[in-house]
């Protein structure tokens, strides 16, 4: 019998223990005085529902609240809920106000959401619980966690940031000193001597740098979290320890470079702009979607100004924006790009003043070439239209990396043929061809016309 | 050993039901979300089934197959049973079911014959364009060699062709008419439905226009195919008509309107919409199933889109605009006003044009659109607009039609509700004319206009005038009856003066003193001419008929209306232009002194004076002045100042109805009367860049004071100077409401001369960009010189609004000129 209760006992002891382990310790309040007086410094969510408006967001904060899994990413969280309803009267939002105690509750993407503040009542971030996620207390808990997470982590920093700073303002106490020290009461150097002194200012202007340094790295970090929502204090804090931006920094913080975009739109001086943004990309603060941006500014002014001579850099551009992150928004548009901006000379569409270069740069002709099997192919080109006859130099067939064949004469098709036809003999099967041709046009490019090539 | 079995038992017990209490929580981790839609129907949305309705039906489905045939036979039975019946025995008669579907069949089979041109007109258009299509198509193709792999621009350009031609093969294979959906498989079956319900026929003939309804039944038979609840759950069927309706009215994409109306659908069954949307009326359903079918930011995936990502409160829609950034280049640096700003991103998100605009940017246009859809994809009644130079939006909130990113009073409708009314006002009167509490007389007065167009078919165009009179006697906001009234009167070549006086007095009497801009756009569309060709021998029936309008008028309606377009209509058809001097000034003196004494009214008037000034010679001026000075009232004895002081009250009034145009033109008025106050002289002071983005714009202080001179504030934004005196207040303010939206390069204030600079202390300037929300963007110190500069380079606000507010006390208020310098945003 006894063993029997003892069993149970522990059966019961272990259920209990494994759920206050586990079990959700957030706690809910109905207003912000009541909130106060239990909060800790995993500070306040307001869960917010369309009050009335719509049959599902309440049902789902309710579904949230008693999940689980929600209730464990809440932490000691104190939760609050908040209906909001279709129409906010002024007397609606006085009443919020009172309740909340002056809270900001914004007006989040879409209904429900949950706004999260610490423990002074300041806004940090929201989560956004979408339709679909309204069965799925998991993924929500992740978003919870998520931004938790962030949160967090930007506190802990601004903490190392504070302590930086204390350091800072003793050490520029310490050579405030120093130089102090350095002087007699009339203002004249002491006799210490002066190698000794300035060794002394030296390394705590050094240690005042280097702590500096930190603290802007610091504060950088916090700055870039992301998912969270900005806090201007930081820029603040920034531009007071580095008015000049020596650091990069600020521009990075208050980088805008869809405005950029804008700014350089119509730009005269397109090539210097560009070899400013070029220089802009050095910057090792750059985040990958400032990167992406900077390549799409980019690829914008040489669309506009480039001209045919840089569709190769304009290639390549385009190629590394999708490369950077090729499932984005920016990195799907180099797909676009490419169609819309990238005049390839194709064996279907022949040659016009877009794909001609003013180099002697061979450019490869794309498309499926009708090249397999040894023999002797002709290569043709054959004027349509344009003010300008097309003049060729070279003729050049690869297989993949190796070239196989070539014909380097000056030839031109226009209303006269001069030579136009070019002879490849190929010794063996080519398993990948490809055709590079050398033009010879100078800036007069106004020429349209077909290349067909044939086996003799 | 039985107490140590239920000592366990009990102890089980206790566990078990302990540790189902301590892990409850998890019980609800994945309970499926319980809507309460179409699967968990409630009765009250369900429909009876068919047949049985218990309504006899005159008409069966096959019938509709000669709508000629059905129209004429529901004429007659209409005749037999409505002659020499009296007006209450008429209301009586439209009560009845069998007479309420007689009535609606009437009204859907002249629609039908109404719109048998244009179908076959647009049927041959299709066709030409599949044509051509096709051929462009193939010769393309035909210029490539067989299974070689296109380039990427041209394998996209193809693409698009194909889609495009695929999309109107499908279309013209689709019916159009009640006849070819008599004999497609399903249609006779449905028309039969149809037919027999009157409520359902109703809203097909009066919730609105009913055009097109052959196409629309098309539509409703595929809409069927997808959701066979169509019959039987009367929430899907008005989703189904709403859109049918709508799609077949601008006849756009029948496939279109099938995804439209599914979304919908699918979107009130999971409970996904605004509750506003389950007890919307027929019209605004109408709107927001069909709003602008061919526009990508009402496609299907855009509209999942907005669900998805803004679903907010109703009255945060007229915000929801600048969620998207307004950017006038996109991030390649290509402007919104060529092909390449969207271009890039089609890949990716096609034509979810709603997700383009917030991840791209827009100027007013995308990010009108991209507000206005945001609730019409949750089911909230809106619309986009069109403002002169400009795009805003109107959204339904708390029952108000609110504008959103509005600059001007003068905006159409991008959708209506009654064809070719772009007006702001047939938005309140439709809201009136719909309502619950209006039902009653728009049933009555509905009847009375069918009665009335059977009566017109048949000749008798007496009887039809007498019943379209009574018809919008009884529903003076019954548009439709008060346009077929018109018609009649149009078509009918026996049509007398007397005719048309009958119409203008109605029109006069009952719709101008509630809906002043509706009569005056039915007075533009077709009163008027009539009127005057009937009226050419005797001009002064015409003159009177004319202001018959003005002496009835009472109230402004929902906003300012463009009532010098219909002053100068009826110059127009009076013959009048400015070459006819006498006749204009004694016409403008005749409806100025109706005028003068409406607060609302003077001030327009007066600036149509202004605009009419324009024309004339000097003689001609002089003439004018003298029927301003007369209806003010005075004798031509007065000075001048004495007679521009008489503007006073209209400059004031101009200012307090915002009425940017009327505060302009009276301010040209007095410029022109050769006004100048000798005592105001303007310092030299140099501009900011961009231009000056006042000029041309309204001004006004927050009050007015025995030392105040209206007729001097419009000459605080031109270079002459002007002067404002405000009474001793807290944060007395001056406020520039610019005739564009810019971005503020600059502000220039020129003080008042003399000793009182320090009125001009502390200065406060804002920026709005709707008048109500207001951002400060500079706070200038002691004020020691007259002119006062405050630089905005740096932050270029975007702005419609500026203001100066004084802060710092109580005191009085006054300025000299107030210059805002910026570049055009929109």
């Amino acid at each position: 019998m006894k063993k029997n209760i003892i069993f149970w006992v522990l059966v019961f002891s272990a259920i209990a223990g494994g759920y206050l382990m586990t079990a959700p310790s957030y706690r809910e309040a109905d207003t912000m005085e009541q909130a106060k007086e239990i909060v800790n410094d995993d500070g306040y969510a307001i869960f917010v529902y369309a009050d009335g408006w719509d049959k599902y967001s309440k049902p789902t904060v309710k579904r949230m609240l008693n999940s689980l899994a929600v209730g464990r990413a809440l932490g000691s969280t104190v939760v609050m809920q908040a209906g909001i309803p279709d129409v906010s009267t002024k007397e609606i939002q006085e009443a919020r106000k009172v309740r909340y105690d002056g809270l900001e509750i914004p007006t989040p993407d879409s209904y429900p959401a949950i706004h999260f503040y610490n423990k002074g009542g300041k806004l940090q971030g929201t989560v956004t619980i979408m339709y679909d996620e309204c069965n799925k207390p998991d993924i929500v808990a992740e978003k919870i966690l998520t931004i938790r997470r962030a949160i967090q982590q930007r506190k802990t920093l601004l903490t190392r940031a504070e302590q930086a700073q204390k350091k800072l303002t003793e050490l520029q106490a310490q050579i405030e000193a120093a130089r102090k020290d350095s002087l007699d009461s009339q203002g004249q150097a002491t006799a210490t001597p002066e190698t000794q002194t300035n060794k002394k200012l030296t390394e705590l202007q050094a240690q005042i740098e280097a702590t500096r340094k930190d603290c802007l790295d610091i504060l950088g970090q916090a700055a870039a979290i992301p998912g969270i929502r900005r806090m201007e204090e930081i820029s603040k804090q920034i531009k007071n320890l580095d008015p000049e931006d020596k650091s990069g920094m600020m521009a990075i913080a208050t980088l805008n470079l869809p405005h950029k975009a804008i700014a350089t739109a119509g730009t005269k001086d397109w090539k210097a702009t560009l070899a400013e943004i070029k220089g802009m990309m050095d910057n090792p603060l750059l985040t990958t979607e400032h990167r992406q941006q900077l390549y799409c500014i980019s690829i914008g002014l040489l669309h506009r100004h480039g001209g045919p001579q840089h569709q190769a850099e304009l290639k390549e551009m385009i190629n590394k924006l999708r490369a950077l992150d090729p499932d984005s928004l920016l990195g799907k548009s180099a797909v676009d790009a490419a169609r819309l901006w990238i005049s390839e000379l194709n064996i279907i569409e022949g040659w016009s003043p877009k794909c001609l270069p003013t180099d002697k740069t061979p450019v490869e002709l794309s498309g499926s070439l009708p090249i397999k099997e040894s023999g002797t192919y002709e290569v043709l080109f054959a004027y349509k239209s344009g003010t300008e006859a097309l003049r060729i130099a070279a003729v050049e067939l690869y297989d993949g990396d190796k070239k196989i064949a070539e014909d380097r004469h000056n030839g031109s098709t226009g209303h006269k043929n001069n030579n136009n036809v070019y002879s490849l003999n190929v010794p063996q099967t080519v398993a990948n061809p490809r055709l590079f041709i050398t033009f010879d046009m100078g800036e007069k490019r106004d020429s349209y016309g077909k290349i067909t090539i044939t086996k003799k | 050993m039985k107490a140590k079995i239920i000592v366990n038992t009990a102890l089980s017990v206790l566990a078990i039901a302990g540790a189902t209490y301590l892990v409850k929580p998890t019980l609800f981790e994945n309970i499926l979300f319980e809507g309460s839609g179409g699967d968990n129907m409630s009765d009250s949305l369900k429909l009876p089934s068919a047949g049985s309705t218990g309504v006899a039906s005159l008409i069966k489905g096959s019938d509709w197959a000669d709508c000629a045939a059905v129209r004429s036979k529901v004429a007659e039975e209409i005749s037999r049973k409505t002659e020499g019946m009296n007006a209450e025995q008429i209301v009586e008669f439209g009560k009845d079911p069998e007479n309420r579907l007689l009535l609606a069949q009437w009204v859907v089979a002249d629609a039908e014959l109404r719109s048998m041109e244009e179908v076959t007109k647009s049927t041959t258009e299709r066709s030409k364009e599949i044509e051509k299509l096709t051929k462009e198509i193939e010769e393309e193709k035909a210029s490539y060699p067989k299974g070689v792999e296109l380039p990427a621009a041209t394998a996209w350009n193809l693409k698009k062709k194909e889609e495009k031609l695929a999309r109107l093969q499908q279309e013209q294979q689709s019916a159009h008419l009640m006849s070819e959906n008599v004999t497609a498989e399903g249609g006779s079956a449905l028309l039969d439905k149809l037919s027999s319900d009157p409520n359902w026929l109703e809203l097909l003939a009066f919730s609105g226009e009913c055009v097109r309804p052959g196409m629309a039944v098309s539509i409703l038979q595929k809409i069927a195919a997808k959701h066979p609840d169509m019959t039987g759950n009367f929430m899907v069927r008005d989703i189904a008509t709403a859109t049918a309706l709508e799609y077949a009215k601008s006849n756009w994409n029948q496939q279109d309107a099938v995804d439209r109306a599914d979304f919908y659908i699918n979107a009130w069954k999971s409970n996904r919409l605004n509750t506003i949307f389950d007890s919307l009326p027929m019209w605004q359903r109408r709107m927001v199933c069909g709003c602008k079918g061919d526009n990508d930011y009402g496609s299907l995936a855009s509209l999942k889109w907005s669900l998805d990502n803004v679903h907010i409160p109703g009255d945060q829609y007229t915000g929801a605009c600048w969620r998207a950034d307004y950017r006038l280049n996109n991030i390649y640096g290509d402007s919104i006003h060529g092909p390449l700003y969207y271009a890039p991103f089609e890949s990716a998100l096609g034509n979810n044009r709603s997700a383009m605009t917030y991840y791209v940017g827009g100027v007013c246009g995308s990010l009108s659109h991209f507000g206005a859809f945001a609730a019409l994809a949750n089911g909230v009644p809106a619309m986009t607009s069109g403002e002169p130079g400009h795009c805003s939006y109107i959204v339904l909130t708390n029952n108000k039609w609110t504008p959103a990113y509005s600059l001007d009073w003068r905006r159409g409708l991008h959708w209506q509700v009654f064809r070719d009314v772009h007006s702001f006002s047939s938005l309140h009167a439709a809201t009136e004319l719909y309502s619950p509490e209006q039902k009653d007389i728009t049933d009555r007065s509905n009847a009375l206009r069918v009665i009335a167009g059977v009566q017109a078919g048949k000749g008798n165009l007496n009887r039809a005038t007498e019943t379209y009179c009574q018809a919008v006697t009884t529903q003076p906001l019954n548009w439709m009856a008060w346009r077929e009234w018109k018609e009649a009167l149009l078509n009918n070549p026996s049509t007398t003066a007397d005719d048309w006086d009958k119409l203008n007095d109605t029109l006069c009497t009952k719709l101008v003193p509630i809906y002043p801009e509706m009569a005056a756009e039915h007075m533009m569309k077709g009163v008027l001419a009539g009127m005057a060709d009937a009226m050419k021998q005797s001009p002064e029936r015409l003159r009177n008929a004319c202001l018959k309008f003005w002496k009835n008028i009472a109230v402004t309606g929902p906003d300012r209306w463009p009532v010098e377009e219909l002053a100068n209509k009826q110059l127009d058809v009076q013959g009048i232009s400015h070459k006819n001097i006498d006749p204009l000034c004694s016409y403008f003196g005749d409806v100025l002194n109706i005028l003068i004494t409406n607060s609302e009214y003077a001030p327009i008037i007066l600036g149509w004076g202004n605009e009419l000034n324009g024309k004339l010679d000097e003689t001609g001026r002089n003439k004018l002045m003298a029927s301003i000075i007369s209806s003010l009232g005075t004798t031509g004895s007065m000075s001048k100042e004495e007679r521009i002081k008489l503007l006073s009250p209209a400059v004031l009034a101009a200012e307090a109805n915002r009425d940017m145009s009327a505060f302009r033109a009276l301010g040209n008025m007095i410029r022109e009367m050769g006004y100048k106050n000798p005592d105001i002289k303007m310092p030299k002071f140099e501009p900011f860049p961009g231009k000056l983005a006042s000029e041309g714009g309204l001004v006004w202080a927050n009050t007015t004071s025995k030392w105040d001179k209206p007729y001097e504030h419009a000459g605080l934004l031109t270079p002459e100077g002007g002067s404002f005196h405000t009474s001793k207040d807290k944060d007395p303010s001056l406020t520039v409401q610019l005739p564009r939206q810019v971005y503020v390069t600059g502000v220039v204030i020129v003080c008042n001369p003399g000793q009182n600079l320090h009125r001009c202390n502390n200065m406060k300037i804002q920026v709005s960009e709707n008048g109500t929300d207001w951002t400060d963007v500079q706070q200038l110190g002691p004020c020691k010189q007259r002119v006062m500069r405050a630089d905005l380079g740096s932050k270029l606000p975007l702005a419609k609004y500026v203001r100066i507010i004084r802060t710092g006390g109580p005191d009085f208020f006054h300025l000299n000129a107030v210059y805002v310098y910026g570049n055009q945003a929109a």
